[in-house]
């Protein structure tokens, strides 16, 4: 059987993971859970962002940390550019829309990048790349994946904050729950629909940063991104920030222990047949709104 | 809300919940303790029919043109180590050739996946690929008479699309032969469809033994079979590794690490029944999935089974988190030896750096003319060498070509100017019958192969278990360990081709390296 | 209705056999009917119902596996393995169709929640390689006899699947009254319930039913191709292909999938054919940009739109 030591290890790895998983979906959970947008193209703004770190620091010398901000705004950018002339026409629309919409957006995503940058690995490496805090007992953190749970902690927090505190955060709220009285009171919706889009694929740019020193830059990256920030949004309840972290935790830790204790094979399976399970009993996510 | 909906049924939820999870529970018990009962029983029960070294021996025959043309193949290998059978393969074709005006040109099919998941290597391979068809139309074509017309198709890395693009070469193209392609699901895929139109296809680039147990006619595979990949690796560990480490075998522990898909599988059945039979320790056997985002659970099961030699399949997409993760969960070793694909797929290397020196891998990658030990080819092949490399690295900014890259141009001029021609010659045309009849009896001990220990092609006839398959690469050993140093491949092993001494344990500047 | 149906499947098989075009085109044809099939099935529970399933997958793997492993490993005609794939797919079906529409998860939920069902058979598929070949996948024995569901002429195959498809449309055409009631479900679940349809046994049946043919589906898929594996037929791509092409021809009609795989397949194929060789990637960039102008102009799919224009 294994050691003690390593079944901590396993636990610390699965926490950090759900951590990731979390960041991954922070922007989705924006854009899809609190203005309901169905944006199947997600994981590839993850990897745009991905790629605009990877090319800061390669040409430039930029370190990802740093250049957050410039990615930040460059997606935002994109973001707003692309809600108003894609899917501004379609809101009115049946949802299904949107689901053709961003799978055509995705698919120009992964194959632009694939005439533009090559289907070449890339990644960003030195630094802190690959570096672990060893702690008590031979157990080890690695830097980078801690840096990224913690900003995807404290983006979760703060978003959390935002939406139900500030000004802006309840009008984009109440344009979610209901946009004829929203409107009715003033609220210009096209533009809070535009600036939420831009602000969740914003955050999707702070996720790609935190995460460019920990995955490999390639076109189709996204793919699996995708997969997993909806289970994470799901999980958590539609828009529910602290829920999708919980949920996050909850995938990563199984994925981690699970595939340590019995095998790495079936280890997302066990963690999606217990999330369903999860579903059963709440079938709004863990805390829905 | 809808919940409560009562359809007289009075299911609760609690009560289905524990219905459900009783289920699952039992279920999930069932289907793991069968799983693990069915692999401690019989992990695999394929017979390796493993084919040993040959000593060469060749027939040639000489044809007067117009005469009835018989061409005899005979060749025989002995019995050496530890395997199997003495084997003899004979050939023999009887054919009048009809001796028509040899056609102006002829249309070859090359499909690789080009986009998609395998795009990288998909691509390399095809620019290499055409690098040979250039290289051998700027010489007239053909015998220096038919000008080969590439007819370009995309898989798209699935094997639907492959299938589709196959159907099309053969049917809307009508392309003579298809030449392809990365990848075992792609390459399966579109093989039965050159089969079903019987259309001679000519593969490299994927090396899955289910593909040579389909007793094909229209399929010939130029390149090595996976579990002989794995009886290499086995073999270099067994001669170099161990004993570098001044150990016996039974004293070192192996673990082996793989993708879970045909490639991983297969080197690493190979490896593994190798080890058996010469008594090396496999003491752990960890496959996972290439698509996963989070390798943690997978290097910590092998770090728990405290190696001192990793053995690892691996494809790009995985290898370079693979290589952070290790590092950053503390996993080590003494020697680290690949079996190829993504270990010997460059860029996924660089993106690595410098953490990759000193780890080996063996296989049927090449590595430059700067690290081979280039003067054992003929002047003529180490020409053509040579400007396959310069080409290659003029079209992708310096790269150098890797093995697979050296496969797929290798394995295409050896068809280009071994195969046709002797059709040409022979039977007056490059009709699927009369390249079969051309590729069945072709003997060639020095056309340029991928490896120079390798360079070799016989194919097997029909009747014989692998069908259609390049024994040369199953009888002599196909493969070279290579060392990584400045992250340039140098030829480790064997001795003969070696250029380098290689560095066993991996030393204190690797991150890997066991203290 | 029934006769409609069958002539034009007559003729274009007569049409298919008297020409004689190159193989290539009759296994486009072949192609297309084969997504006609499985997305018009897709559409009865995820368009006509409403309950957008990316679960379907498992039945289409299910249905082909089954079917495969049971004529390779006891040499059982695939005709007959068809139904037993469609026991596999009905079990499957009920395992996530009953607590999900029991508890009353819908909308974006049961999206997520069946794509995960996709992902975790995939997995199972590809670990427990000793029964189903694992990523090496499953090549079929040659038999080439119509009594083990294969020939070797692959015109033979096409009658074959439309005769799948004129079924499976002719039987949704018939079920007027399950039409309606899963008409009433999509638009407003709680009204329906209010005006006495049993929404969970609706929703059951229309789940099991086009899991049912969606199985028949993977069945066909493994005979024609003669080549299966998890990642093609388990895949979340192909939960997404199918999703794709219903939605573009259009959910609310009975035609509209076979009419978005009349269209978007050639189109696919064709700009594969023109750029695929030389800008690898680019034809995909013109796909996507073809669906992204289609969206904008015709939000409702195509036969919303022709519909609107009759």
């Amino acid at each position: 059987m294994l050691e003690l030591g390593v079944v901590l290890q396993g636990i610390i790895n699965g926490i950090l993971l759900g951590g990731i998983f979390v960041l991954m979906s922070i922007g989705l959970n924006l854009i899809f859970g609190v203005s309901r947008v169905i944006n199947f193209a997600h994981g590839d703004f993850l990897m745009l962002g991905l790629y605009s770190a990877y090319w800061l620091f390669t040409l430039y010398g930029l370190n990802p940390y740093l250049s957050a901000p410039l990615i930040i705004v460059l997606l935002f950018c994109i973001g707003f550019i692309i809600h108003w002339f894609l899917i501004n026409p379609i809101l009115e629309r049946p949802e299904l829309a949107q689901v053709l919409m961003t799978v055509g957006l995705s698919i120009i995503f992964q194959n632009g990048a694939l005439v533009a940058w090559s289907a070449d690995y890339r990644a960003i490496i030195g630094g802190i790349v690959g570096v672990s805090i060893p702690l008590i007992g031979g157990l080890l953190l690695p830097l980078t994946r801690v840096i990224a749970m913690i900003i995807g902690f404290g983006s979760s927090i703060l978003f959390y904050i935002f939406l139900k505190k500030t000004r802006l955060g309840m009008i984009i709220r109440a344009v979610a729950q209901d946009r004829v009285a929203a409107s009715l009171m003033g609220v210009d919706v096209e533009k809070i629909d535009r600036i939420c889009f831009g602000l969740g694929i914003a955050l999707t740019g702070l996720a790609a940063t935190a995460l460019s020193p920990i995955y490999s830059v390639h076109p189709f990256v996204g793919i699996p991104f995708t997969i997993l920030s909806f289970i994470v949004v799901i999980l958590g309840g539609l828009g529910n920030f602290l829920g999708a972290f919980l949920g996050g935790i909850i995938i990563g830790t199984l994925n981690a222990v699970i595939g340590l204790m019995w095998n790495p094979q079936l280890a997302m399976a066990v963690a999606f047949l217990i999330f369903i399970l999860i579903l059963f009993v709440k079938p709004r996510g863990l805390f829905a709104r | 809300m809808s919940r409560e909906h009562s359809s007289g049924k009075g299911v609760t939820r609690r009560g289905f919940l524990t219905v459900a999870v009783s289920a699952i529970v039992a279920g999930v018990v069932a289907g793991a303790g069968s799983y693990y009962a069915g692999l401690s029983a019989a992990p695999v029960k394929e017979v390796t029919k493993t084919l040993e070294r040959t000593v060469r021996e060749t027939v040639t025959t000489t044809l007067a043109p117009g005469a009835p043309t018989t061409v005899t193949t005979t060749l025989t290998s002995p019995v050496t180590t530890t395997v199997t059978q003495r084997e003899t393969i004979t050939t023999t074709i009887t054919k009048t050739p009809e001796i028509k005006p040899a056609p102006k040109e002829v249309k070859i099919g090359f499909i690789q996946p080009m986009t998609g998941a395998l795009a990288f290597n998909g691509k390399m391979a095809m620019d290499a690929m055409m690098i040979a068809v250039d290289m051998v139309n700027r010489e007239g074509g053909i015998a220096g008479k038919v000008k080969i017309v590439p007819v370009i198709a995309d898989a798209k890395s699935d094997p639907k699309v492959a299938a589709s693009e196959t159907e099309r070469l053969c049917t809307i193209e009508k392309v003579s032969l298809v030449i392809g392609c990365f990848g075992s699901a792609i390459m399966l895929a579109a093989s039965e469809v050159t089969e079903k139109y019987k259309i001679p296809g000519f593969w490299t680039g994927a090396i899955t033994r289910k593909a040579a147990e389909r007793g094909y006619k229209y399929w010939f595979h130029m390149e090595t079979l996976d579990f002989r990949v794995g009886e290499s690796v086995a073999q270099f560990t067994e001669e170099v590794v161990i004993p570098k480490l001044g150990k016996k075998p039974g004293d070192v522990n192996i673990v082996s690490m793989h993708e879970d898909g045909p490639f991983g599988t297969g080197t690493h059945d190979g490896a593994i029944e190798y080890a058996k039979k010469r008594g090396l320790n496999v003491v752990g056997r960890v496959p996972y999935s290439a698509k996963e985002t989070d390798f943690s659970s997978v290097i910590l099961k092998v770090k728990a089974a405290k190696p001192d030699i990793i053995w690892w399949t691996a494809y790009p997409s995985d290898m370079v988190l693979i290589c952070r993760q290790a590092k950053e969960l503390g996993l080590k070793a003494k020697a680290i030896i690949g079996f190829g694909g993504g270990t010997a797929t460059m860029p996924s290397i660089k993106a690595v750096g410098a953490d990759f020196n000193y780890i080996f891998d063996v296989g049927e990658e090449a590595g430059s003319v700067e690290t081979n030990k280039i003067e054992l080819l003929t002047p003529k092949l180490r020409n053509v060498l040579k400007e396959f490399e310069e080409r290659f690295k003029a079209e992708h900014e310096g790269m150098m070509p890797m093995g697979l890259d050296h496969d797929a141009f290798g394995h295409t001029y050896h068809v280009l100017t071994n195969i046709l021609p002797k059709a040409l010659q022979y039977f007056g045309s490059l009709d699927p019958e009369a390249v079969i009849e051309a590729a069945e009896s072709t003997v060639v001990q020095e056309g340029y192969g991928s490896t120079l220990p390798s360079y070799g092609y016989v194919y097997a006839p029909s009747g014989h278990p692998f069908k259609g398959q390049n024994m040369w690469k199953l009888w002599v050993n196909p493969n070279v360990a290579m060392q990584y140093i400045d992250l340039k491949p140098y030829v480790v092993w064997p001795p003969k081709y070696a250029v380098r001494e290689p560095i066993v344990p991996l030393p204190s500047t690797s991150p890997y390296a066991a203290t | 209705m029934l006769w409609k149906l069958i002539l034009f499947s007559a003729a274009l098989t007569t049409v298919i056999y008297v020409t004689n075009p190159p193989p290539y085109v009759v296994h486009i044809i072949i192609n297309i009917f084969w997504f006609a099939y499985v997305t018009s099935s897709w559409n009865i529970v995820g368009g006509f119902a409403g309950q957008v399933s990316l679960g379907h997958p498992v039945f289409i793997g299910l249905g082909a596996y089954t079917s495969t492993l049971l004529f390779m490993n006891y040499g059982l005609s695939p005709w007959l393995g068809l139904f037993c794939g469609m026991a596999a797919a009905l079990a499957a079906a009920a395992l996530i169709g009953v607590p999900c529409f029991r508890f009353g998860i819908r909308g974006p939920y049961f999206a997520i929640g069946t794509l995960a069902y996709t992902m975790v058979m995939e997995q199972l598929a590809m670990a427990f390689r000793e029964v189903t070949g694992g990523g090496f996948g499953i090549t079929l024995r040659r038999i080439d006899s119509l009594l083990y569901f294969q020939s070797a002429d692959p015109k033979v195959y096409l009658p074959i699947i439309l005769s799948f498809w004129i079924v499976l449309i002719y039987i949704m055409h018939r079920l007027q009254k399950f039409r309606y009631r899963l008409l009433a479900i999509r638009e407003n679940e709680d009204a329906a319930a209010a005006l006495g349809v049993n929404v969970f046994r609706v929703k059951l049946y229309a789940l099991l039913i086009s899991a049912a043919f969606s199985a028949v589906g993977g069945t066909f898929y493994a005979q024609y191709y003669r080549y299966i594996d998890p990642a093609t037929v388990f895949g979340p791509d192909l939960a997404l292909e199918i999703m794709l092409i219903a939605i573009f021809g259009g959910i609310y009609d009975l035609f509209g999938p076979t009419i978005g795989s009349g269209i978007l397949i050639p189109i696919s194929e064709c700009l594969r054919i023109l750029l695929g060789g030389r800008y690898f990637g680019s034809y995909l960039i013109i796909y996507g940009i073809i669906l992204i102008l289609c969206v904008l102009r015709l939000p409702e799919g195509i036969t919303a739109y022709l519909s609107k224009k009759r």
